[in-house]
C-alpha cells in the first residue's frame, strides 16, 4: 500500500553472533537463589537474515533480545554485531516491544524523529522523517498523539521510529503480540515488506508458530529452565508463503512436536522437508 | 517567624516551604515512576543522559509535576492567609482581622471577595498552563 521511500537505499545488514552466553537473575527473595535465564546460548545470524525465536514463557527469548540490544549484560559469553562487541545500547540495534511504547507526549511525527534528536542529527536528516511516515502509511496521522492511534498504527509508528536510525539489526520482542488476528497478518506482511526493502538483519521473538514460519528464514526453538536453544530449523519455503501449504503445515506440526504440544511425550523423528540444524557452538 | 528578623521574610519563607514540599515530592515520584521501557526504547534510539532526563523522564513526570504545582498553589494560599493573619501587619489576611476588630463587616466581606477573585485567577492561569503543556493528555485524563 505504500511505495518505498526515495531515499531508501538498501542498508547493509550486519551479522550477529551470540557466543556461549549465560545469564542469571538474582531473585528478589534473596534466599531462593537465582533464575537461570540463559544457559550457554550460541547462535549466529547472517547479515540480512530474518530469524524467529520461539518457545514457551520463561525460556529466555526476551532476555536474549535485551542482551543483543545491550540493555542488559550477559553473565558470561560475548555478543557481536559484525566485528563490534555489544557492550551498551546503540542506535545501530533498534528495538520494538510488544507494547509500542510510543512517547505519549510526542506526536507521531515527533516520535519518529526521536532517534534523530537523540543522536543530534535532526537538522541534516529532517527530510527523511517524511519518508518514514509514508513508509508506514501514516501521512494523515503525523500530527496525532499516540492515544488516538489504533494498536496496529501505533506499532507501525514504533517500527518507523526504530528504522529512522537505519539500524543494522532490528530486534522485535513479540511486536505483533497485542494485535488482533487480522491486523496481525497484515502487519506480518508489512514487516516483511520493510525487511525486503531495507535488508536489515532482524531477530524477532514470537509465541505464534505460524508467524514464525510465515516470516522467518530460520526458527530458533528455545526451552525454559534453564533457557537454552533446543533446535534451529531452516524454513525452506518460497516467499510469499502460503499459510495452508503442505510444507507449512508439516513444519508447524514438527515445531509443536519439538515443544511437546502434540500430546505425545517423546519427540519422534522429524518428517518435514525442513533441514534441521543443531545449535552451533 | 522566630528565625527571620523581618516579618515579610518569614511569611515568604513559610509559603516557600508549603509550596516546596508537594512540588518536590510529586516531581520526585513522577520521575522515579517513568516507565522503564520508555528509557529502554530511548537508549536503543541512541539517547544519552541529557535526552533521557530532559526528553523522557521530565516529560513523563509532567502530569505529576502539575499535580504538585496545584497542591503547592493551594497550600500557598492557605499559608498566605495564616501568615498575614498572625505574622505581618499588611495584606488582605491582616486587613480581614483588622476590619473584624472594628466590626466593619462590609470591609471583611469585600476583602474576602477580592481574595477569592485573586486566587481563582491564579488557579485558572495554572489550569491554562497545564492545558498547554499536557495537551497530549487531552481526551485520556479528566481532572
Amino acid at each position: 500500500m505504500v511505495t518505498a521511500p526515495r531515499t531508501n537505499v538498501l542498508t547493509e545488514g550486519s551479522s550477529l553472533r551470540v557466543a556461549e552466553v549465560s545469564k542469571h537473575f538474582q531473585n528478589l527473595d534473596q534466599s531462593s537463589g537465582s533464575t537461570h535465564a540463559l544457559d550457554n546460548v550460541s547462535l549466529s545470524i547472517e547479515a540480512g537474515e530474518l530469524v524467529a525465536l520461539v518457545g514457551p514463557s520463561g525460556c529466555g527469548k526476551s532476555t536474549l533480545l535485551r542482551l543483543v540490544a545491550g540493555l542488559d549484560s550477559p553473565g558470561s559469553g560475548e555478543l557481536w554485531v559484525g566485528t563490534e562487541q555489544i557492550t551498551a545500547p546503540s542506535a545501530e540495534r533498534g528495538l520494538v516491544f510488544q507494547d509500542p511504547n510510543l512517547f505519549p507526549w510526542l506526536t507521531v511525527r515527533h516520535n519518529i524523529e526521536a532517534g534523530l534528536v537523540a543522536r543530534g542529527v535532526l537538522h541534516e536528516k529532517r527530510n527523511e522523517v517524511e519518508d518514514f511516515i509514508k513508509l508506514v502509511g501514516l501521512e494523515s496521522f503525523a500530527g496525532s498523539y499516540p492515544h488516538h492511534l489504533s494498536g496496529g498504527m501505533a506499532q507501525r509508528v514504533a517500527l518507523a521510529r526504530a528504522l529512522v536510525n537505519h539500524p543494522k539489526v532490528l530486534l522485535l520482542d513479540e511486536p505483533l503480540g497485542a494485535l488482533d488476528a487480522f491486523t496481525r497478518m497484515r502487519m506480518q506482511d508489512e514487516v516483511l515488506r520493510l525487511w525486503e526493502a531495507r535488508g536489515t538483519t532482524m531477530l524477532f521473538v514470537t509465541h505464534d508458530i505460524d508467524e514464525a514460519i510465515y516470516m522467518s528464514d530460520r526458527i530458533v526453538i528455545m526451552t525454559p529452565r534453564p533457557g537454552r536453544i533446543e533446535r534451529v530449523l531452516k524454513v525452506n519455503l518460497e516467499r510469499p508463503r502460503l499459510r495452508n501449504s503442505a510444507g507449512f503445515l508439516r513444519l508447524r506440526s514438527d515445531i509443536l512436536e519439538l515443544l511437546h504440544f502434540t500430546g505425545r511425550n517423546a519427540p519422534r523423528e522429524l518428517e518435514s522437508a525442513a533441514a534441521v540444524e543443531t545449535p552451533v557452538a | 517567624m522566630v528565625i527571620s528578623p523581618k516579618p515579610i521574610l518569614s511569611a515568604v519563607g513559610l509559603i516557600a516551604l508549603a509550596v516546596w514540599f508537594p512540588v518536590t515530592m510529586l516531581t520526585m515520584s513522577g520521575i522515579a515512576n517513568t516507565r522503564a521501557s520508555y528509557l529502554d526504547v530511548a537508549r536503543t534510539l541512541g539517547a544519552g543522559p541529557s535526552f533521557l532526563i530532559f526528553r523522557v523522564a521530565i516529560p513523563a513526570a509532567m502530569p505529576n509535576i502539575f499535580l504538585g504545582l496545584f497542591m503547592g498553589l493551594g497550600a500557598s494560599f492557605l499559608t498566605l492567609i495564616v501568615a498575614e493573619t498572625v505574622g505581618v501587619r499588611s495584606g488582605l489576611g491582616w486587613y480581614v482581622s483588622w476590619a473584624q476588630g472594628w466590626a466593619e463587616y462590609g470591609k471583611v466581606y469585600a476583602a474576602l471577595v477580592i481574595m477569592a477573585a485573586f486566587f481563582s485567577t491564579i488557579m485558572t492561569l495554572l489550569f491554562k498552563a497545564r492545558d498547554r503543556v499536557l495537551v497530549w493528555q487531552k481526551g485520556t485524563i479528566k481532572w
